[in-house]
């Protein structure tokens, strides 16, 4: 399914040219390749500017989706996600500081992880004093609380950053896009997403036996302390990374892991991949749209917010049984 | 195979002790019944015996070794734990709850094999839920959810079991045939202890008894022994009455008993 929208996504373009000629490309390409005359236009169009572009899409879409189902069993949830964690708007907090300060690519996205950290860290925290029972919603609360704190911190980074250069900067980023991709940039974070998502993918099982509790899984031999850190932090890893590369992207960790989870069920063996597949191509189409929607490009952050509120609504509708 | 404790005492941080230098011992074919007012402490000492809480002093072993010097997973091959109820987020199949007891056999990046699909599905059998095990855990009743976390801790092949109260939500039915399958489980070799509200589950099936009271093991040992009305007077703060009747067919003796407090005050006894 990925495979076929990263297809359909590099077909689509300013730069016309037919499928059949973007598919012979790709294959001259490949070691067992049949070569070919190809317009160097249609090579940049294709190797330096849809190419990156798509496979960050898919790799960001992967990751707040794989991301979001993990938060969701790790704190046996199914309403958390990166956003309502506050992972997001920490994650921001520390990107628009670097872009403020003007450090590399590497140290926007150092500085979005550990700030992203620190946001689900305090988002726990504070859950953990209301002590009248943890419920789902205690958790969202908390979330919320540290999440309008660190925004509030990020629209001071706003108001004090260079209005000319650095504000727009930082507005646009916020907003969610792909449109500033290049391969460049991509050097440190395609490694930092792709190592927790395979981290995650390989010990998917494992997550089901924390889904039984704290107790049942010490119980069951876990060391349960340690897993959850393990997890909390290579989701955090993931999500921070897909932040610092391509803004805010709401709603995809929330809303992929159920619609996975409606289509294979609880059991994260399955949950997992079905997540990191439909996340990555749901990323990826709704990518295609908001470059081929109107002349200019949407922010993907107003896209998926458009789309996956009201589709949230609907799940709710439907009833997913928590309480 | 032996479970001992020895001078084991634990507080929830600074709250007085729930127990406090309490020894016990269980040996393999061993089924204790744990028996004791409510809030005396038998779920506390459970889970201290599971490794899941830690003792606040004192030490627990297993066949010599301390527990607190075994990894969690070392312990989970030896101890399986059954709660007396379990919430969970998301709606499991009863297969998919009754696998993750394969959890400590498996390695940290392994999914369970067709092997541990078996071992998963004998124990249902065994435990006669096999005909549900594709329902979600979500939808069960009570009974039936108990059912499926014992069919787990089968799942988990340990040979020392504690069942916080598995009858709990049970039926007639249901309880004799659980109460019938944890005397197996001892026969064939475990040791098993089961706290219950219900001394009666100790005279028929189990053979050994710990009256807890208090924080304290008030009387340990078989239940002809333990199971007198001045002990479970003492345990349980009410007058309980020995009643013997006969099996009509079989005329073999059968004991229980029972709180008689009302009865007397209105001279009934």
């Amino acid at each position: 399914m990925p495979v076929f929208a990263v297809l359909l996504s590099l077909f689509l373009g300013k730069y016309n040219a037919d499928p059949m000629t973007i598919l012979s490309l790709l294959f001259s390409k490949m070691p067992f390749g049949f070569g070919g005359e190809f317009s160097p236009n249609l090579e940049t169009a294709i190797f330096q500017v849809r190419l990156p572009r798509v496979w960050t899409a898919l790799l960001v879409g992967m990751s707040l989706s794989v991301s979001g189902a993990v938060f969701q069993g790790v704190f046996r949830n199914p309403l958390v996600s990166d956003h309502i964690l506050g992972v997001s708007n920490g994650a921001s907090l520390g990107a628009a500081a670097a872009i403020l300060l003007g450090t590399s690519m590497a140290g926007v996205q150092l500085a979005a992880f550990f700030t992203g950290l620190l946001a689900v860290g305090l988002t726990y925290s504070v859950s953990r004093i209301y002590k009248t029972s943890s419920t789902p919603l205690t958790l969202v609360l908390s979330g919320i609380i540290v999440g309008g704190f660190f925004s509030a911190l990020v629209s001071l980074m706003k108001s004090v950053a260079d209005p000319y250069d650095k504000m727009p900067a930082i507005v646009f980023w916020l907003m969610g896009s792909f449109a500033k991709i290049s391969s460049v940039d991509l050097k440190y974070a395609v490694p930092a997403m792709c190592i927790p998502i395979i981290a995650l993918w390989l010990v998917r099982w494992r997550i089901n036996v924390l889904a039984m509790g704290e107790e049942d899984a010490r119980a069951l031999g876990m060391n349960t302390e340690q897993f959850r850190l393990v997890l909390i932090v290579l989701s955090t890893i993931a999500t921070s990374s897909a932040v610092a590369v391509s803004g805010v992207i709401g709603w995809v960790g929330l809303v992929i892991p159920h619609v996975a989870r409606i289509l294979v069920g609880p059991d994260h063996k399955y949950l997992i991949p079905a997540s990191i597949s439909l996340g990555g191509t749901y990323m990826v189409l709704m990518d295609d749209l908001a470059r081929s929607l109107a002349t200019a490009e949407i922010s993907i952050g107003i896209l998926t917010a458009i789309i996956g509120a009201p589709f949230f609504a609907y799940l709710l509708r439907k009833g997913t049984n928590w309480s | 195979m032996i479970l001992e404790i020895r001078d084991g005492s634990y507080s929830y941080g600074k709250n007085p002790p729930v127990f406090k230098k309490l020894n016990m011992e269980l040996k393999e074919t061993q089924f204790l019944c744990l028996l004791g007012q409510n809030g005396c402490g038998k779920t506390t000492l459970l889970k201290c015996l599971a490794g899941i809480l830690p003792l606040s002093a004192g030490e627990v072993r297993i066949n010599g070794k301390n527990l607190s010097a075994m990894s969690r997973r070392e312990i989970a091959l030896t101890i399986g734990y059954v709660p007396q109820e379990q919430e969970t987020a998301f709606p499991f199949t009863v297969k998919e709850m009754v696998l993750v007891g394969r959890a400590p056999s498996l390695g940290f990046f392994s999914s369970p094999s067709a092997k541990d699909i078996a071992i998963a599905e004998e124990a249902l059998e065994r435990v006669g839920i096999s005909k549900f095990k594709d329902k979600r855990f979500t939808e069960l009743s009570g009974g039936e959810r108990q059912l499926v976390l014992i069919a787990r801790v089968l799942a988990q092949q340990a040979q020392i079991l504690l069942l916080d109260e598995p009858t709990s939500h049970l039926d007639f039915k249901n309880q004799v045939v659980i109460l019938r399958l944890i005397k197996d489980l001892a026969q064939e070799g475990r040791a098993i202890i089961m706290t219950t509200h219900n001394p009666n589950h100790a005279f028929i099936y189990s053979n050994r008894v710990a009256l807890m009271h208090q924080g304290k093991i008030l009387t340990l040992g078989n239940p002809a022994e333990v199971l007198l009305e001045s002990n479970l007077s003492q345990a349980y703060g009410v007058n309980v009455r020995l009643y013997t009747a006969c099996h009509p067919d079989s005329g073999q003796e059968i004991k229980f008993c029972a709180p008689v407090e009302e009865m007397e005050k209105e001279g009934v006894s």
